[in-house]
Formats: structure tokens, sequence, C-alpha cells
């Protein structure tokens, strides 16, 4: 399938993969804990190894991974095993709105954008400034593969060598809210309006003293698109 | 050449040249209906769409801070380590401006704090 130029593909490649790489090491470092916690408590739950390997694979939503340990084990329910997966997830509407235009990209990195879409993968494509000379699409596809290679990779150590990977890495997870406040940082000094974080900021943390930590997301979306619609109503 | 978009932002770049890549280039024929695709698509996104999706990645991002740290205010210190933390992980930031540093220099705080002290 390739023809002419076959070399400067591959620069192009080797070029997007070197500036993705640096990104992704925090949440590799997170991930692959994560990861070994969700794989040896599948273990520890009598499933085979091969069961997180897959499911870290093929789901890749830390989350509904964890949720489906009780699924597995509980009656076969799949109406429900869906409704909660989407309302586990359903921030990735608003991923996805977001995402419309840069993942919007020919052939299948699009699709594999799409399916690869996480908070830390969202996180670094959406404010990611990419230096010139560097292809854009390529490396969306870099940071989303390493994340999922590392998230995959986690799971499978976790689960071939148990709790000894857990060792001394407690608090490891303050990686992933470090990160966050790092890009939102970084945000803000980039832009010149801050009225769409501090929407999402003080949504954010309404809906957690009123609705819990279980149930405010998807009250602080609906708020949030509340909020954005009164704007741009206003603006017109 | 028609004056199909890739899905940069930056996007007035004509779609084959952008890429520069010609296994994404399928000739002349098939220019209308990726043109066409483009048009329907364009047309499909609304305004209202389009401006969320300028404003959600801050708000989203927002979001995730307050969901990475949601159990914090409820656990047996309030959230003081996780807040001393973020302080260390900020104060990094606006200093060095280097993602890694700020972040393992608030995890390993955090880490610290969590095994020896709280």
């Amino acid at each position: 399938m390739q023809f002419y130029g076959s070399v400067t593909l591959d620069s192009v490649k080797i070029k997007a993969f070197k500036t993705a790489f640096p990104y992704t090491v925090p949440i590799g470092a997170s991930f692959i804990f994560l990861g070994a916690s969700y794989g040896f408590l599948m273990v520890s739950k009598g499933f085979s190894p091969l069961y997180p390997f897959f499911m870290s694979l093929l789901i890749f939503a830390g989350s509904v991974e964890f949720v489906s340990v009780t699924m597995l084990l509980g009656s076969f329910e799949p109406v429900s095993a869906f409704l909660a997966a989407f309302m586990l997830n359903a921030r990735h509407l608003f991923y996805a709105v977001s995402m419309l235009k840069p993942y919007n990209v020919p052939g299948w990195k699009k699709l594999y954008l799409i399916f690869g879409m996480c908070d830390e993968s969202f996180a670094i494509n959406s404010m990611t400034k990419v230096p010139d000379g560097v292809d854009r699409s390529w490396f969306m596809l870099f940071v989303t593969m390493l994340n999922h290679f590392y998230w995959v990779a986690g799971a499978t150590l976790g689960a071939v060598v148990g709790s000894a990977i857990n060792f001394l890495s407690e608090g490891i997870e303050f990686v992933l809210p470090a990160l966050f406040l790092v890009i939102f940082a970084e945000q803000w000094l980039n832009a010149d309006a801050h009225g769409a974080a501090l929407t999402g900021l003080a949504a954010s943390v309404l809906c957690l003293f009123v609705f819990g930590t279980e149930n405010f997301m998807i009250p602080a979306m609906l708020m949030m698109l509340l909020v954005f619609a009164v704007i741009k109503r206003r603006a017109q | 050449m028609p004056l199909l978009k890739g899905g940069h932002s930056d996007d007035n770049v004509c779609w084959a040249e952008h890429n520069n890549d010609c296994r994404y280039y399928f000739g002349n024929r098939t220019d209308p209906l990726f043109a066409l695709y483009y048009f329907w698509r364009r047309a499909a996104i609304p305004d209202f769409v389009n401006y969320l999706g300028k404003v959600l990645p801050f708000a989203v991002t927002g979001m995730l801070v307050v969901y990475s740290l949601k159990d914090a205010p409820f656990n047996a210190w309030h959230g003081l380590p996780e807040f001393i933390c973020a302080a260390i992980t900020l104060a990094l930031h606006f200093w060095r401006r280097s993602m890694l540093i700020s972040i393992f220099g608030g995890t390993v705080a955090y880490m610290f704090l969590i095994q020896k002290i709280f």
C-alpha cells in the first residue's frame, strides 16, 4: 500500500512518537499501578489472568472494568450492564463534542482514536499545541496507543505477579489529579477568558457536595450545558 | 484537487497535500463523494455544538480536576494531604512550567505524606 515517500512517512511517525511519549510518561506510571490493582482484583476473585488482559484491552474504561467484576459474578443482565457503563462514562459525550474536529482524521486512525479515548488521552490531545512539523493525527494516535498499552500492561502484570507490585506504591494514584491540575493550569495560562474553565470547576464542586461522590458527574454536565446555552443565547 | 480538509483545526490546507501521504489520496473519481461527505458533515454540525466544542475542553478539565479529587474532602483528613500536594504541584508548575517535574514532584510529596505522616 505504500508508494512513494515511505521514508518521509516513517520519519513522520517517529517524530510524532518522540513528541507524544514524554506526555504519556506520568500516565504510564499511574496506569501500570492502577491497572495492576485491577488485574490483581480479578485474579483474587477467581478469574484467569486472560480476563484482565482482554478486558483491559477491549473495554479500556477503568471504572467500568472494576464494576464489571461484580457484573460477571452476578446474574446475566446485559441491559443494566449497558446502562451502568453508559452512565459511568457519560462524560465521553462531552469529549466527543470537543474532539469532533481534531479527531476528524482520515482512515482507520479515527476509529482507533474514538475507541481508545480516555480521560488522560482527552486531556493531552485536546490541550497540547503540537509543535510545527509534527503530524497531529499521529501524535494523537500515539498518545492514545501508549495510554492503552500502559493500562493493558498494568492489568496483565497485576494479574500475573499479584500484590507484589503494589508494594510501597501507596499514593501513586495522585498522578492523575496532578496531571489534570497541570493541564488545567496550562489552559488557564494560555487562555484570555476563564469563564468556561470556571463554569466546569464551579458546577462540579457544587454538584459534588449536593449529589455526592458517586452521582455528581451527570448533574454537573447538565448544569454546564445549561450555563453554556444561556451564555450562547445572550451573545446572539 | 478538491477543497477537502483534514481534521486539523487550522485546516485551510488541501487534504492530500496536508497529509503528504499518498495512501490517503484516492484519486479524482471519488473526490466528489468525499466533498459531499464533508459538506454533509459540515452542515450537520449545528452552531451550538461547535460552540460547545470550543468551551467544553476547558470546562471538562475543571470537571476532571474535581472528579480525580472527589473523595478527598470526605476522607479522614478532609483532603488536607491532597490540598498540600495540589499546592505543591501548582507551585512547581508555575515555577518551572514543566509537566513532568510538576506531576512527579506533587506525586512523590503525596506518597511521602500518605505513607509516613498521615
